[in-house]
């Protein structure tokens, strides 16, 4: 089977700090036939890890920015900067920048004729770009004149550039405005129909809404899991959120409910609660009978761990 | 959302070293570096064209205003240049061989320094190889350096040729002659500074490197070669090692020694890639 992407034991040394200890994984199309990678990708993989765990350093050997001290990996079937990865791999590098003595038009058109358009497709990619990012103004401004934000966006315009089928997105909405990452979670949400997405983020909860795969890098080293599934049958988890917190009288009340095996109320208006699944299918039910029996009103249910209780708890 | 209209095929190599090249070629009309380079060496020029190389026909004609004006003619033998149908060529020639290389390091200085260093070279990175990189820039600065001997040659002759318009078809020969010298002579130094660009964080740096490496390295050499005359063949890695002997001789003979030149380049470009191909972007 041909995977989206393959490492086997990839070491990174910086002198004596290893960035990457022996990280193995393989991301697969999910299918597994061996053909699924001449079909469009699709799909998100969140890669998170704490500062310094060596996300930024994956992310420069996958786009062939830096080479491994040892170890093999493989996108989309060949190793990093291989001719046949030009165009299909793209990148949002971090504190990257643009060439100011060019406009952004420039440049964007200049990208767009190395991956094989006419001068005249690449005016019309350009366009199609900057607009996906909303920044359809900026064409003829110098990358001086756009603000952090602005940059940010412009260089996720650059890695959108023709039909990549892998696309990695190093802190995306690191420094954005809240409507312009609103913008851009719904930009990745929407592409990621056709083309796959490896997202490196602090923010659980975006993570959360774009991905179905997280790998997680600590200290070197990589652990792999899929979001939302309960590692457990049996036991099941609701995270509810109450509009007031919780107090000792409300806490009693929802320990007396039936399969109850636990319930974790160390944020105030915020309840883990884990319950048999087996003995009380509807237990989501008997709750929300409960809530509204004793006039308890809830913000948000959500059924399942957070990625953040995957993660952490 | 909008898809791209057309899905392009990929390009081949030599259309994306073109596209590379071409775009670095607007680069020197658009950055206040290029622009500021262009118009140094504009000015040099016109200052040479309209005193040396306009007064060449007077200073050759009498051998003891020769020797003033070239001091280092009584160490060299520049006597060659006074047989030449047009002097104007002469003291070009002997103005450019010495010009013309730190003219190329100049402008060759960043190829890629100053992108590496903003993390440009990343965004390309992803759709060109780094070879199709380096070679495309190391061609947009030959292309640059050419154009610029084309012109001055050019301006010489047709200084030449308002002095004196006879003898053109003599001249003809002489002047691609000392064209492809001009052009040789410079070619390690702009590979040079290729290595020196994936080596050196900066242009500034590499250029310093060029100014303080090649002299050092040849006093060294020259030093050793006291002791055991054999190590004196080591001078053949550094570039310009040919330039005395290559003013001396006429332009047809120096042509013919552009082999030490040529190899220069090749290795220093050899170099460049092997660094290069291993280098964090």
């Amino acid at each position: 089977m041909t995977a989206i992407i393959q490492c086997r034991a990839l070491t990174k040394r910086f002198g004596s700090k290893l960035a990457l200890n022996q990280v193995s994984f393989t991301l697969g199309t999910g299918s597994g036939e061996a053909d699924d990678l001449d079909s469009p990708l699709r799909g998100a993989t969140a890669l998170v890890g704490p500062n310094g765990a060596g996300k930024t350093t994956l992310f420069n050997i996958l786009a062939n920015y830096q080479q491994p001290s040892s170890g093999d990996i493989t996108l989309l079937g060949h190793a990093p900067g291989a001719s046949a990865l030009l165009g299909r791999v793209s990148s949002l590098p971090q504190d990257a920048l643009l060439d100011p003595a060019f406009t952004i038009g420039q440049q964007l058109t200049f990208y767009a004729k190395l991956q094989g358009y006419t001068s005249h497709g690449a005016q019309l990619e350009t366009d199609r770009v900057l607009a996906l990012v909303n920044l359809s103004e900026v064409l003829a401004l110098r990358p001086t004149s756009l603000s952090h934000g602005m940059k940010k966006r412009i260089a996720i315009a650059q890695a959108l550039i023709g039909s990549p089928q892998l696309v990695l997105l190093d802190e995306p909405t690191a420094g954005l405005d809240p409507a312009s990452a609103r913008q851009i979670r719904a930009l990745i949400a929407d592409l990621s129909e056709q083309a796959h997405f490896i997202i490196s983020s602090h923010n659980l909860s975006e993570l959360e809404q774009l991905c179905d795969t997280v790998l997680l890098l600590e200290q070197g080293v990589m652990s792999q899991q899929q979001i939302g599934h309960a590692s457990d049958n049996l036991v099941q988890h609701l995270n509810l959120q109450l509009v007031t917190p919780a107090d000792n009288e409300v806490v009693a009340l929802l320990n007396k409910l039936p399969g109850l095996i636990s319930l974790n109320n160390q944020q105030k208006n915020r309840l883990v609660m884990s319950y048999n699944g087996q003995e009380q299918p509807r237990f989501d039910r008997l709750l929300l009978d409960c809530l509204y029996q004793h006039g308890i009103d809830y913000r948000q249910l959500v059924k399942g761990k957070s990625l953040e209780q995957q993660l952490f708890d | 959302m909008s898809v791209p209209s057309t899905l392009p095929s990929r390009p081949q190599t030599i259309t994306i070293i073109w596209l590379i090249c071409q775009f670095e070629l607007v680069r020197v009309a658009l950055t206040k570096r290029g622009l500021m380079l262009v118009i140094a060496f504009a000015i040099s020029w016109l200052l040479l064209l309209k005193y040396p190389i306009y007064q060449a026909a007077a200073i050759l004609s009498n051998p003891n205003y020769f020797n003033d004006f070239f001091l280092f003619s009584q160490t060299i033998n520049l006597e060659y240049l006074l047989a030449w149908p047009y002097p104007e060529l002469a003291i070009y020639w002997l103005i450019a061989a010495f010009v013309f290389p730190l003219t190329s390091v100049l402008f060759a200085s960043d190829q890629l320094a100053s992108d590496h260093n903003r993390g440009t070279l990343r965004f390309i990175a992803l759709r060109a190889s780094r070879n199709q990189l380096l070679f495309g820039r190391f061609l947009a600065q030959l292309i640059i350096v050419f154009s610029g001997i084309v012109l001055t040659l050019g301006a010489t002759m047709l200084m030449a040729l308002i002095r004196d318009p006879s003898s053109l078809l003599a001249a003809t020969n002489q002047l691609v002659l000392i064209g492809a010298n001009l052009f040789v002579l410079c070619l390690p130094f702009i590979a040079l500074m290729s290595l020196f660009n994936c080596i050196f964080v900066s242009a500034r740096l590499s250029v310093m490197a060029t100014v303080i490496v090649i002299p050092l390295l040849s006093s060294l050499i020259s030093l050793a070669a006291l002791g055991s005359p054999g190590l004196s063949s080591l001078l053949i890695i550094l570039p310009g090692q040919q330039l005395t002997s290559l003013v001396q001789a006429d332009a047809m003979s120096s042509l013919n020694s552009a082999i030490v030149p040529l190899a220069q380049t090749v290795c220093y470009l050899v170099l460049a890639q092997q660094i290069f191909a291993r280098r964090a972007l």
